[in-house]
């Protein structure tokens, strides 16, 4: 039986881990922000100089606060995850200070690159966030400069969503290693968010519309398109690996290639542009549902507590597009209100019922103390 | 030494490369590239994020989309390398566009760009514009404005290496090279 004080140190845990990740963000801006401000009054050696002292002086803090000291882990790891975000912060303000355009991707994917193994080294799933939201961050970067015109930059959400495919499988991969079992969580959020985000934006029948302005007939899709494809479906199988019995991963494995499939469809056959809205309608509201079922069947909060309120923006969303035009103003507005406050209470029901069942309000990644 | 210290050491020295390489990377341009004085028009100056710069464009920022380089029309997203050649008055200016780095006569020279999204050209508007790496020069805070507002001639002096990559070296104003140090 855990006595009072220790049940509320096992509380506070995360939320030191937050307030000390909050921190580290709130420095490395200050850090960021003073050399914006005073930077003409600094020598380029000088600036050089405090990027790399300034990195190796969080990594050496974090380091020894993490791994060297049983006092004070929590605030180690912040400040290993400060030092990230100054490598990152570095790489710009190095092209900053040698007049290089700071508006290129490749910064990002640097970042990334550096990031990433520094993940696996301290064992953060927040370094390993920052490491993945910046390769996404890349990769849309890289498709906006290469595809900046309509009809090929339409091809950038089709993108994404391959790109979440893959990286959401990469959890699974990372289950299948003991070591590495804690880092599933984080490629699973950031993967489904890189799915249903664009799928989102992808719901909306002005998208298409547009698109059918722009000439979707003229769209040449890359000639790397196809591997990508292969690769999100290869992904998708990937999840039997291991779990063949389980009834969710068939489920995930077969959506996550169906909706590989949509994005080729997409692709390769412009004329049925009109119903495509439809079509990912279906997809983002099935995958906010798959993620609550998910969650319910594997008693994983996280996936509730991300599926329900993609499922209530879907619903609000769907409102606005279909009556906004339909009903008169003061309608709209009163019939939209009730509505909303009807949605509202029985998803919330809905999620905390799930969440009853599944044992605990704070299960999956909030009740992990570890960054 | 512990196996995680030791890759702890490893990725710090990997990212410490990585900046490292980003100052390389442009000191090779500098150190080997040829030097090239463009003709410039500030514009849309400050950065609340990385204090003050000028975004600058050149002649050669707009290219003609009607045109066909080396046989290929220009898009959104292309690569080109626009063939320089220094003029009577000290700024280079275009003598041809390719669609890859090639041998050119001497005194001229190949400057990378890419074409940008025209998504929100004018109707009409035949010209596509072209984005060299060149265009921020970061200034004293506040004085971004006083460079754009500036009735003054203004040049560019960039370093471009063989394979076509640029870096801006210093604004010229009326000729002389303006100090970065001082605010006008």
């Amino acid at each position: 039986m855990i006595c009072a004080p220790a049940a509320r140190a096992v509380r506070l845990g995360p939320v030191a881990t937050f307030i000390s990740i909050l921190g580290a963000i709130v420095l490395g801006t200050g850090v960021v922000f003073f050399f914006a401000s005073n930077w003409q009054l600094l020598p380029a050696w000088f600036k050089v100089a405090l990027v790399f002292v300034s990195t190796a002086v969080a990594y050496a803090a974090g380091y020894l606060l993490q791994f060297r000291s049983t006092v004070l882990p929590r605030v180690g790891a912040a400040l290993i995850f400060l030092g990230a975000l100054l490598f990152q912060a570095g790489i710009f303000l190095l092209a900053q200070i040698f007049n290089m355009p700071v508006n290129s991707p490749i910064a990002l994917l640097l970042g990334a690159a550096g990031i990433l193994p520094l993940a696996y080294v301290v064992g953060s799933r927040v370094v390993l966030a920052l490491a993945i939201v910046d390769a996404l961050a890349w990769l849309g970067w890289q498709l906006f400069n290469r595809y900046p015109e309509p009809p090929q930059v339409f091809a950038v959400p089709l993108m994404y969503i391959l790109a979440g495919i893959v990286v959401y499988c990469a959890s699974h991969w990372h289950r299948l290693r003991a070591g590495a079992n804690s880092f599933a969580s984080v490629y699973e959020m950031l993967g489904l968010a890189a799915m249903l985000i664009p799928v989102y934006a992808l719901s909306y029948g002005g998208f298409w519309e547009s698109a059918q302005r722009s000439d979707l007939d003229q769209l040449r899709v890359p000639f790397w398109f196809p591997a990508t494809v292969a690769l999100a479906l290869a992904a998708a199988a990937s999840l039997m690996l291991g779990r063949r019995d389980d009834r969710v991963v068939w489920a995930e494995a077969f959506a996550f290639g169906a909706i590989a499939l949509c994005v080729a469809l997409v692709a390769y056959v412009r004329g049925w542009a009109d119903g495509y809205a439809l079509l990912f309608n279906g997809v983002y509201f099935g995958l906010a549902l798959l993620a609550c079922v998910r969650g319910y069947l594997e008693g994983e909060a996280r996936f509730v507590n991300l599926g329900i309120p993609a499922i209530a923006i879907g619903l609000v969303t769907r409102y606005f597009d279909t009556f906004w035009d339909l009903l008169p103003r003061s309608a709209f507005y009163i019939i939209g209100g009730l509505v909303l406050l009807a949605v509202a209470a029985g998803l919330e029901r809905l999620r905390r019922r799930l969440l009853s069942n599944i044992g605990g309000a704070g299960g999956g990644m909030a009740t992990e103390a570890r960054p | 030494m512990t196996a995680r210290l030791t890759g702890f050491l490893v990725v710090v020295a990997l990212q410490f490369a990585i900046l490292g390489s980003v100052i390389g990377y442009k000191g090779y341009t500098v150190a080997t590239g040829e030097t090239v004085l463009l003709k410039v028009v500030p514009v849309d100056p400050r950065s609340l994020f990385q204090g003050d710069y000028v975004n600058l464009a050149f002649d050669i920022s707009r290219l003609d989309r009607t045109d066909k380089q080396d046989g290929v029309p220009l898009y959104g997203g292309r690569k080109v390398y626009v063939e320089l050649v220094r003029g009577d008055d000290g700024y280079w200016r275009l003598v041809g566009v390719h669609d890859k780095i090639e041998p050119v006569a001497d005194g001229r020279v190949l400057l990378k760009g890419a074409v940008t999204s025209d998504a929100f050209a004018p109707p009409g508007d035949t010209t596509v514009r072209v984005e060299y790496g060149i265009e921020q020069v970061y200034v004293p805070e506040r004085s971004g404005r006083a460079i754009e507002t500036s009735r003054a001639e203004l040049g560019l002096e960039v370093k471009v290496d063989r394979f076509g990559n640029g870096v801006a070296r210093r604004i010229f104003i009326d000729g002389q090279p303006y100090d970065l140090r001082q605010r006008p």
